[in-house]
């Protein structure tokens, strides 16, 4: 697939992803958290193939889920990081966000460059043709992944 | 298999192992657990005397939308069949830990805080709402089982400044750790579960204390007997150590909590609020703590100083022993047991440009409104709003 880089930095955490204002059961109110906390009204430059690119520890702090509902209502579909907090790790899972963990992304990746990302191959190529590898997720993992356990499918964009 | 650390105990599982597990008990509060109600409509929940819910978030409710989150929560748990259902009763964590968390337990909770059992022996770990959904309807989930690290807390005399100085070591690295901790200073159980609270900041998947003769008497409190032995891992099995030796109190100053500084670096800095609470701070000592530097005094000014009793049982022992009389007296305002403004939702947020010194975990942007915010032990606190700075040291 390939998607549109939105770079973020190290050490994001979730009160920045979505401050806790946002905090609420109306997923027009909590799209709108996406990212806030560093960069209000970012959903609004949300486009279909945007992605979340990060450093290390992405969404450390507080295990709120809205951060990754509102990364799902927003409809991005993968987010690339040097390493992530376990309930980012998870919530994404259980969510049908693929959390793919890339040594070294972040000083790699200029905000709006075009990656394509091999999700079966654990790859994903650069503008410039540098190729970066990860971990595949085993089967069961992927079998989570896919059955995107959380069917909110709201539309608010 | 030979058990190597306490994380390969109690998952029953190599490190590095995905394994799956039951759970035994669930903690949910008014916070998250909204976020769960569309996925569990016309679920069961495998068994719900396993499971507290807790309002304490909204407590209470500051809008209508919250109102609404702690009328739909009671109308959910007497639809499915949980009775322990407590509101104004106190901080999710401190209600778990006062005669519900068990020695060896696997304690999920739907917040990122619940490391906190760990100062009972047991693993408490943070769970998101997709992820309980999953729990409360199987009552079990999966985990890879995590790597251990050692901590040795040799010298210290307060919970919050061993956390801190903890936190300015270990910064980030516990993540989908646990950390285990050897306590060769014979910790309080306030101490420990300050400690333990605030091993989330590290990343940490679990924090645990073994329980000994501390742990066994803090829960006969409760009515409960307990002589579960969980030894702590062999040490060459960990994959770090560190040794806690805090000699002065210490400072986290924003955005981090590991941004730790001594307290002598960060004093004449001006305070427009002082918090003493938090489901990390908040209990019998650390209001002890604020009497001791506030009484005879008055809070400064142009000082706001907000202080929540972690729990109710918490509030009528203060109440008891005159220390709740003592700190009105002096100009504090007590609040009643519950979050309050520590993760920004309740009463006592702070404008742009402010500042506050408190007591909790966490100082991240955001966190508490527009300001910035300072995290110290109970002295410091109540130092700082006696003078309106930080004060260069605490002495009473």
């Amino acid at each position: 697939m390939r998607y549109r880089a939105r770079v973020f930095g190290h050490d994001i955490t979730l009160d920045e992803i979505h401050p806790g204002k946002y905090f609420s059961l109306d997923p027009k109110i909590v799209v709108k958290g996406l990212m806030a906390g560093i960069e209000p009204n970012f959903y609004q430059t949300v486009e279909d193939d945007d992605i979340i690119v990060s450093g290390r520890y992405f969404g450390m702090g507080s295990g709120r889920e809205s951060g990754a509902w509102a990364m799902q209502l927003a409809g991005i579909e993968v987010i690339i990081a040097e390493s992530f907090s376990r309930y980012m790790f998870r919530n994404c899972i259980n969510r049908g966000i693929w959390p793919l963990e890339v040594d070294g992304i972040l000083d790699k990746v200029d905000e709006k460059e075009m990656l394509d990302v091999y999700l079966e191959k654990g790859s994903i190529v650069l503008e410039d043709g540098e190729e970066l590898y990860f971990e595949p997720f085993p089967q069961k993992m992927e079998k989570i992944i896919k059955s995107n356990i959380c069917q909110r499918k709201d539309d608010v964009r | 298999m030979t058990i190597k650390t306490v994380s390969e105990r109690f998952f029953g599982g190599e490190e590095g192992e995905f394994v799956v597990k039951e759970i035994d008990k669930v903690m949910l509060h008014d916070g998250n657990a909204p976020l769960i109600f569309d996925d569990m409509e016309g679920e069961y929940i495998w068994d719900p005397d396993r499971v507290t819910s807790v309002v304490d978030h909204f407590c209470p409710p500051s809008t209508v939308e919250r109102a609404n989150f702690v009328k739909q929560l009671g109308e959910f748990v007497d639809k499915k069949g949980i009775t322990d259902h407590l509101e104004f009763e106190g901080i999710c964590h401190q209600v778990m830990c006062e005669g519900r968390v068990l020695p060896g337990e696997i304690v999920a909770g739907i917040d990122s805080h619940s490391t906190t059992y760990g100062a009972l022996g047991a693993f408490g770990i943070g769970f998101g709402s997709s992820d309980t959904v999953q729990i409360l309807k199987e009552g079990k989930t999966w985990f890879k089982v995590p790597e251990t690290i050692r901590v040795e807390i040799l010298q210290g005399n307060n919970g919050t400044d061993i956390a801190l100085s903890m936190l300015k070591k270990i910064r980030y690295d516990a993540n989908y750790k646990t950390i285990e901790f050897a306590d060769k200073i014979g910790l309080t159980i306030d101490d420990r579960l300050t400690v333990a609270n605030m091993a989330a900041e590290t990343g940490a998947k679990a924090a645990f204390f073994p329980p000994d003769k501390t742990t066994k008497r803090y829960l006969e409190g409760f009515d409960i007997q307990s002589q579960v032995d969980i030894p702590l891992s062999e040490e060459e099995n960990c994959v770090k150590r560190e040794d806690i030796s805090v000699k002065e109190p210490l400072v986290a100053v924003p955005y981090k909590p590991y941004n730790v500084k001594t307290l002598s670096k960060v004093s004449g800095k001006t305070i427009d609020q002082v918090f003493i609470g938090s489901c990390a701070s908040g209990r019998l000592s650390d209001l002890r703590d604020a009497v001791e530097v506030l009484e005879n005094k008055e809070v400064h000014t142009d000082v706001r100083l907000i202080i929540t009793p972690a729990s109710k049982r918490i509030e009528q022992k203060a109440l008891k022993e005159g220390l709740i009389e003592k700190l009105v007296k002096s100009g504090a305002v007590i609040l009643n047991p519950s979050c309050g403004p520590c993760p920004g939702i309740d009463k006592g947020l702070l404008a742009e440009g402010e500042t506050c010194i408190t007591t909790q975990n966490r100082n991240y942007p955001g966190r508490m409104g527009e300001g910035d915010v300072y995290l110290a032990n109970a002295k410091v606190c109540a130092f700082s709003a006696v003078e309106g700075v930080i004060p260069q040291e605490v002495q009473t």
